[in-house]
This record gives structure tokens, C-alpha cells and sequence, in this order.
């Protein structure tokens, strides 16, 4: 018995070009390396982020995100490669765009001894695009208390004044390394919809880490999964969960441990008594056919992914060294 | 500029603060003391204090060297320990300008220490004190002191811009001098160089200061270089 949902057979197709190889991005990195001692932590990665676009980075702990993103920042000296924000090159001419950029570090590091006021004060006086009526609405939505001291502050109200202060300049880009960790579900959800959704709706690029998947589907258009320092996946977030499919197959009885003639593509196959789960980055209905045809087969289920297994599919499945395909991999 | 000048001065206020207090303290003590001393005439008391400011002014200048070793080691240091250093690296000033900043916050304190000693030692005391030139400060004593200040103050920079711990910083900048010195004398006694008196205090007083002005020139080109805040 085969069950397909209305959107069964998906054509393959390659990822947008401007996500791979885009010369016109408003983040270029090209063969990016970042060694600790003899330990590699960013293993060649490319990626190029186009004008306007909320990219997620996603990835296990120690996967490389926050790395690349001080890379990107100029705040680690790296080992090797290139890397362009705004046309400028990060290396030698870092400090001409940083009038243009706005970042919040994962751990928020305000002077603690200053109130609010003071902080934004002094934020406000290196930038001359700063923007006092947009700042004071993001006061009022953020609810913070301009009198307050920043050693007194939550670690959600830490977290939103350091969003305050780095996008009340109008920054080209904005870069966002883990901004909602350790964040109660309330004040996330406060934050991702009162927030950054603002953020994200204006023209800025954004490129954010996390790795709370939900988020990430949530905003981004387009997502990167990072695992060992290396790009697994560089693709727009509509078209990886439009294409990727899990086939759940449950065998007729449970002397079968392995099923015949899964695809070439398989991200991941997991086993759970009966019941098989493949991952695959594109479906057709040849697939899942030639499942049934080779394998004694109680039933078949095509269905739609969300972004969080269709991650954890892909870690596992490269962990197990048995992921083949990568779409949007670079090269 | 301004803004960065205040935050650094707000960042080391408790240094100042501590400063301060080392500053004083010395003409705190000169007074409570005069004030508890009775029995002597007009001009011995007269005598007294001037000797007493004198020896007052010249404790805090050498207690400033320990606010001017906090000072050079916390005002790098304390923002990376603290870690408000990768905030203030991301934004818009530049290394120099971060420095130029840190670097004003130092000499302005220096300034302090010199005026608060030169106004006791140079105009106070010769003004109350019946012999005007007696207690003048030699040239050699005060290039000596500000020889010792600087190499302090030049190594702790040197210290801060490269390490997290400020209090190494510091430890760094007070041993210096004591190094330097010890180094000058093996070198005497391995070449046989005899030096008199004055001569071996120019010396030592040049040999300090060069190690505090190519320390303090090394702190802030390495500072300038080095990609982490």
C-alpha cells in the first residue's frame, strides 16, 4: 500500500546560484580555514550571502558557527581563505564597514558598570547614521529602562539591548551569533515576534546561528548546516523543506533489517523495528516505487519534512558516513 | 574621542579612587601629626612641617607607582578579563584611537602625580620654609623618579596589551624596574664598569627610561597588530 501526499513526486533541482556562488553578496567567504593549535574548526567553507536575505546558520555544538561568525567580524585571526562583507575585504579593510555592520555576540559583553542610557550613548556617538526615533521605539518595544544598570539586566534584557545597539545604526548587515540562547520560551517568543521579525522584514541581511531549528525556520530564508566546521547544506529554506522528503516503510514482518533499493540520494536511513525512515533531498515517485518493488512492504508514507529533522537527518546521516547527496554543498 | 576618554575613565575609577588616596594619604599623615604635636617654637615647627611635606610629597610619588602600575595594567587588561573588549573591538573607533584614549587616561594621572608633587616639593615648602633653596628637588632625583614611573608604567602597558589578567599586568610593570636595575648592575660587574655616585644614577635613570619608552611603544604597536581584542 503506497500513501503519497498531494505534493508527491518533487522535481530535483540545484540550490540558487547566488547562494552558492554569487559574486554579488553582501557576504563572501571563500575557502575559509580557522585551526586552534593542530585543531581545525572551519574546514574550507564558502558561502556567499545575497543583499536582503535572513540566512540561518545551524549546527551542533562545536560545529563551527560561532567561529566563522567572529572570523567574519574580524575579532579571530584565521588560517586561510578570503572573505568579502560589502564588497570590502575582511582582512585588510575591516574597518571601513564597520560603520555598516551591526553584531551581537553570542555572550553579551556591555560594559556592566554603565545604566542603559549611558551604553547607548556611548554606541550612538561612533555612528552617525544613528537613528534616536527608531532606538527610542526599540526602547519602548523591548521595554527596557534607560535608568538601569547593565549588571542589573536579565540575560533576555542583555540580549535585547545588545540588538538595540547593533541595529539602531541601519546597518547593511547584521550578524547574530546564537542571540537567543539561554532565553525562556516567553522571552524568545517575545523577542523572535516582536524583534527580530521587524528586523528581518526591512532590507537588512541578517545572518544568524542557532542551533534551536525551530527558530531558524521561523525567520530565515535561506539556512546553512555546519557540522565540523564544514558546509553541509547552503540552500534557501523554501526550497530544501519544498524538496526533501522522509519515506516512513513498514516491512511486513520483522526478519527484515535492511531495505533494498533505497535511493542513491539518501541523506539518512534509520531503523526502528519495522519501520524505516529515509531522508532524501528530492523526491520522485520512482522512489518509493522501487522501495515497494524490492522489499516486502506493509505500507509506504511520503511526507513533508520539517527543518529540524531534515537536520538532524543530515548530521546523522554524516556521522554514519552514510549521506551521499548534499545539495547546495560547496565544493 | 570624548566619549572613549570617559569611558575609560569610568572604566578605571576605582584605580583613580585607590590613587587618589595613595596620593594624599602621605599629607594626611604630615597633618594629623602636626596637629598632635605640641611643645615645639615657631620655627621648629616651621622646620618640622617643611621637612614633613617635604618627606610626604616625595612617599607619594613613589606610592604612585603602584597607581600607575594599576593604571597601564587594568586599562587594557581589566576590558579584555571583563570581556567588554569584544564589544568595544567591534565598534567603530580603531585601535589607535582606543589607545590614544587609554593612553591620555594614564598621562593625565601622571600629570597629577607631578603637579600635586611639584606644587608641595617646589613652591609649598619654599614658601613656608625660612631657607627657599634648601628644599629644592634636584634635577637628577625627579629624572630618576620619572625614569622609575615610566619604566613601570611602560612594561604594565606592555603587559596589559598582551595578556588577560590584568593583576599579572600590574605584577609585571612593578617588577620591572627591580629587574632592570639588577640586570644594569651585572653588567658592571661582568665588564667592571665603575660608575660614581651621580653618574651611576644617570644611568640607571636612562637605562629605565628607554625601557619604559620602547616598552610602552612595543604595547602599543603589538596592540595595534594583534586581531583578538
Amino acid at each position: 500500500m503506497l500513501k503519497l501526499h498531494p505534493e508527491e513526486s518533487v522535481a530535483s533541482h540545484e540550490p540558487e546560484k547566488s547562494l552558492v556562488t554569487g559574486s554579488d553578496g553582501v557576504v563572501e567567504i571563500n575557502g575559509l580555514v580557522k585551526k586552534f593549535g593542530r585543531k581545525t574548526v572551519v574546514n574550507n567553507l564558502s558561502l556567499s550571502v545575497p543583499r536582503g536575505c535572513v540566512y540561518g546558520l545551524i549546527g551542533p555544538n562545536g560545529a563551527g558557527k560561532s567561529t566563522t561568525l567572529k572570523s567574519l567580524m574580524r575579532l579571530l585571526r584565521t588560517s586561510g581563505g578570503s572573505m568579502k562583507v560589502l564588497g570590502h575585504d575582511v582582512t585588510t579593510d575591516f574597518q571601513a564597514i564597520k560603520n555598516r555592520v551591526g553584531y551581537v555576540p553570542e555572550t553579551h559583553q556591555i560594559y556592566r558598570w554603565m545604566k542603559i542610557n549611558r551604553v547607548i550613548e556611548f554606541t550612538r556617538s561612533f555612528y552617525p547614521a544613528w537613528n534616536d526615533q527608531f532606538c527610542d521605539q526599540m526602547l519602548q518595544l523591548m521595554e527596557l529602562d534607560p535608568g538601569k544598570k547593565v549588571k542589573h539586566l536579565s540575560k533576555g534584557m542583555l540580549a535585547k539591548l545588545a540588538l538595540l545597539l547593533a541595529v539602531c545604526h541601519e546597518p547593511e548587515l547584521l550578524v547574530l551569533d546564537e542571540p537567543l540562547s539561554g532565553l525562556d520560551p516567553i522571552v524568545r517568543d517575545e523577542f523572535i515576534d516582536g524583534v527580530l521579525k521587524t528586523i528581518c522584514e526591512q532590507e537588512t541581511t541578517v545572518i544568524f546561528s542557532s542551533h534551536t531549528i525551530g527558530d531558524v525556520q521561523r525567520l530565515a530564508d535561506s539556512v546553512g548546516i555546519l557540522y565540523g566546521g564544514q558546509l553541509l547544506v547552503n540552500q534557501s529554506t523554501e526550497s530544501l523543506l519544498g524538496s526533501a522528503r522522509q519515506i516512513k516503510v513498514v516491512a511486513s514482518d520483522d526478519s527484515v533489517t535492511e531495505l533494498n533499493s533505497v535511493p542513491d540520494r539518501t541523506i539518512h536511513q534509520q531503523q526502528n523495528g519495522r519501520q524505516f525512515v529515509v531522508t532524501v533531498p528530492t523526491f520522485e515517485t520512482s522512489m518509493s516505487q522501487a522501495i515497494e518493488r524490492q522489499n516486502s512492504v506493509e505500507s509506504i508514507t511520503v511526507e513533508r519534512v520539517n527543518l529540524e529533522d531534515l537536520f538532524k537527518a543530515y548530521i546523522r546521516g554524516v556521522r554514519s558516513k552514510n549521506s551521499v547527496p548534499l545539495p547546495g554543498r560547496q565544493a | 574621542m570624548i566619549e572613549l576618554l570617559k569611558k575609560d575613565f569610568g572604566l578605571c575609577r576605582h584605580v583613580l579612587m585607590g590613587g587618589v588616596i595613595a596620593l594624599l594619604v602621605p599629607y594626611l599623615a604630615v597633618i594629623v601629626y602636626a596637629a598632635c604635636t605640641s611643645g615645639l617654637s615657631d620655627s621648629e615647627s616651621i622646620e618640622f612641617l617643611s621637612l614633613s611635606l617635604l618627606g610626604a610629597s616625595q612617599t607619594s610619588v613613589w606610592l604612585s607607582v603602584f597607581s600607575i602600575a594599576f593604571l597601564a595594567g587594568f586599562v587594557i587588561a581589566g576590558e579584555r578579563r571583563d570581556r567588554s573588549a569584544e564589544f568595544l573591538a567591534f565598534l567603530p573607533p580603531g585601535r589607535s584611537a582606543i589607545l590614544f584614549s587609554k593612553a591620555i587616561v594614564c598621562v593625565v594621572w601622571a600629570a597629577v602625580v607631578a603637579i600635586s608633587y611639584f606644587l608641595v616639593a617646589d613652591l609649598i615648602v619654599p614658601w613656608i620654609s625660612d631657607d627657599k633653596y634648601m628644599y629644592e628637588s634636584t634635577g637628577r632625583e625627579i629624572f630618576l623618579a620619572c625614569s622609575v614611573l615610566f619604566s613601570v608604567f611602560g612594561t604594565s602597558w606592555l603587559a596589559s596589551t598582551m595578556l588577560t589578567s590584568p593583576v599579572l599586568a600590574v605584577l609585571v610593570g612593578l617588577v620591572a624596574p627591580y629587574g632592570v636595575t639588577m640586570i644594569v648592575f651585572l653588567f658592571q660587574l661582568k665588564f667592571g664598569w665603575e660608575l660614581n655616585g651621580e653618574m651611576e644614577t644617570s644611568v640607571y635613570a636612562v637605562v629605565l627610561l628607554a625601557v619604559g619608552a620602547v616598552t610602552f611603544v612595543g604595547g602599543w604597536c603589538y596592540y595595534c597588530k594583534r586581531i583578538e581584542p
